[in-house]
């Protein structure tokens, strides 16, 4: 029943975000226009079928993607955050923190550095797709990389992970400035894009690009929850109540890195998104995984809307990167689980 | 039924189980006892999976567990271990009730619930079920992760039950309910490997003893034949002395008090105030030497 509730309202939320999200901006556009043209563009009209002209120019080819970006970026981050933290039986388990995002980085840097040299005849679109593999390439050897690190007689242990998060975060940032430095000026501008984390360069393409890579782990990691639940209790156990804990781990870290991984391809790291929400998921309604995982997904589309709202308008006409705005949202979360979970962090 | 062949274990080259053999049949319940370190985890752990001999092998109903389906042995096998870190904020009936995962297929959303209701009920979680794991203290979770094994073997008696130290943390009530519990599963037909620290518990409770030191299989044997005051003091190195409950004709083991000479340790504090007891009424032989207490 409550749960029902929640859905609902974070559905509404959502949809009420986007059509927000698509109206305000540095030119504004009635909400009533805004639906005009979206119903326009699904081939049947509510309103009066007038002209819009500019506005829906300015929905159509700028913030219909942008905002369908965040949507999804936000959906990828929630849920693979809250399913990453189940792997590590942490809640401060975080893509970002432990390093998964700046290996996926370190990965597209590299593809961008090294574009022309090797894939120069490829397209556009596929280009996209090279992007977007790579990352996730990257993002899920962090992850194995980090979780083994971390695993102490079949368990993460806390300590090991946040410090081998931080040595991977130290490599990729100095491997990503290496490169930096060798890199022309244009290249320049498509990396530093990646450190910043942005939804500016959303497009049509990239957007279609991203989709598949979102809905597989939307659709897949659910069906994951019972194995997350399990893992709670530690792989021996989960092992003893008849789950197949490796297949679990594998299962679950390619597909949230698959999300992660191609986000991160987009729009660069957008910190402490997959801390924040999973944590206020658990808040609303407990930690059984088969309410978090979905509903991370919708309250990451939703708060990520909101965050790019944020940046955009709150220093008119310039924009802020949302990694600014998602890290001032983040932070104080993460102090509060560090300052509540103080004692038992220690072990 | 349940038999070990034999079976031998080494960590890092240092031998932690040699030759250890013997055999469960249905409604037994076995206590294993032993000083630190004389193997009784790690043999829990062999019977659980956990770890593989390095030689021998372990049966169930006549097959060599290492060929089991994982899903098949969920329900002939449960193990509550010693430590269970919990780190999400799960609660008590949501813990519970992930004893039943591997039987969604098996059993009925009915049959699911009734396994919870009761294991809940004889663990005295009833009250609790609704609480975060995180907010319990020790020997609760203790509770609720016997609870949650009960429930997994809840409908097939044909299984073994292995608890390493479930007493830990618990006060006396539930130290007792619980072998209780464990007894009565006996009764049913269950097969329980239990390890124990207090030997009187295991003399009320268990049906056999099996007592390990460094790594062997000393003695095996019903709860009278086996805790004798020699045994005691090869196994613990302790004094006791063993009674006969005149009522239940289950033996009761005595320990006698280690005394130790404050003034023959930490000889920079001087020893301000006198002992207790005075030196002169007690015998040399009566006062170990802390460096002959083996750790």
């Amino acid at each position: 029943m409550k749960r029902t509730v929640i859905y609902t309202c974070l559905s509404v939320g959502l949809l009420v975000s986007i059509c927000f999200s698509l109206a305000l901006g540095a030119m504004r556009i009635p909400i009533k226009e805004v639906i005009d043209t979206l119903t326009h563009a699904m081939g049947f009209s509510v309103f009066s079928s007038a002209d819009h002209g500019i506005n829906e120019g300015v929905i159509m080819m700028i913030r219909l993607p942008r905002t369908l970006m965040g949507v999804l970026v936000g959906t990828a981050l929630g849920i693979s955050g809250a399913a990453i933290q189940g792997i590590f039986r942490n809640p401060l388990a975080e893509p970002s923190l432990v390093g998964i995002s700046a290996g996926a980085s370190l990965m597209a840097v590299l593809i961008i550095a090294f574009e022309t040299l090797l894939f120069s005849s490829l397209s556009q679109l596929l280009g996209y797709y090279l992007l977007a593999f790579g990352a996730f390439a990257g993002a899920g050897i962090t992850a194995m990389l980090v979780y083994n690190l971390s695993k102490i007689n079949g368990q993460a242990n806390v300590s090991t992970m946040l410090l081998a998060g931080i040595a991977i975060n130290a490599m990729a940032g100095a491997l990503t400035g290496l490169v930096t430095y060798l890199a022309d000026e244009q290249k320049l501008r498509s990396i530093t894009f990646w450190m910043m984390g942005s939804l500016g360069g959303a497009t049509w393409q990239n957007v279609s690009c991203l989709f598949p890579f979102v809905l597989i782990p939307v659709v897949g990691l659910p069906f994951l929850a019972k194995g997350l639940n399990l893992f709670a209790i530690g792989e021996n156990q989960a092992e003893l109540i008849g789950l197949n804990p490796n297949r679990i781990k594998i299962l679950v870290v390619v597909l949230a890195t698959m999300a992660v991984g191609a986000s991160v391809a987009v729009s660069g790291i957008i910190g402490f998104i997959g801390l924040l929400i999973p944590h206020l998921t658990r808040l609303l309604g407990g930690v059984d995984h088969r309410f978090v995982l979905p509903v991370s997904a919708l309250m990451g589309a939703l708060v990520l809307t909101l965050a790019d709202m944020i940046s955009r308008l709150i220093v008119q006409p310039i924009e802020l990167p949302i990694g600014v705005v998602t890290a001032l949202m983040g932070t104080p979360i993460f102090l509060y689980i560090l300052i509540k979970d103080k004692k038992k962090l220690v072990n | 039924m349940l038999r070990v062949e034999s079976i031998s274990y080494k960590l890092n080259n240092r031998p932690l189980l040699k030759d250890i053999s013997f055999c469960i049949r249905p409604g037994e319940m076995v206590a294993l006892l032993g000083a630190n370190g004389a193997g009784k985890s790690t043999l829990m752990r062999l019977l659980s999976g956990e770890r593989k001999p390095d030689s021998g092998r372990i049966m169930l109903y006549g097959a060599d567990i290492k060929g089991y389906n994982r899903k098949v042995l969920a329900t002939k096998r449960a193990y509550l271990q010693q430590y269970n870190p919990i780190t999400m904020a799960f609660s008590v009936k949501e813990i519970v009730m992930m004893g039943r995962y591997g039987f969604k297929s098996l059993s009925s959303a009915k049959n699911d619930q009734l396994a919870l209701t009761e294991t809940m009920e004889i663990c005295g979680l009833t009250d609790l079920a609704d609480r975060s794991m995180l907010s319990l203290s020790g020997g609760e979770q203790q509770r609720v992760h016997l609870a949650r094994i009960l429930a997994q073997l809840w409908d097939n008696k044909d299984s073994v039950l292995l608890l390493d130290e479930p007493t830990n943390n618990m006060d006396i009530q539930f130290q007792h309910q619980t072998l209780a519990i464990a007894a009565a599963m006996a009764k049913k037909g269950y097969m329980i490997i239990v390890v124990l620290h207090e030997v009187n518990l295991a003399a009320q409770y268990a049906s056999r003893i099996i007592i390990l030191k460094d790594g062997r299989k000393w003695w095996d044997g019903t709860p009278v034949q086996v805790l004798t005051p020699q045994h005691m003091y090869t196994a613990f190195g302790i004094h006791a002395q063993a009674y006969t409950d005149q009522s239940s004709l289950k033996t009761i083991i005595v320990p006698k008090e280690i005394k130790l000479d404050a003034g023959k340790f930490n000889t920079n504090l001087k020893t301000t105030q006198q002992p207790v007891y005075k030196l002169k009424t007690i015998e040399t032989d009566e006062l170990i030497n802390l460096q002959s207490v083996k750790i």
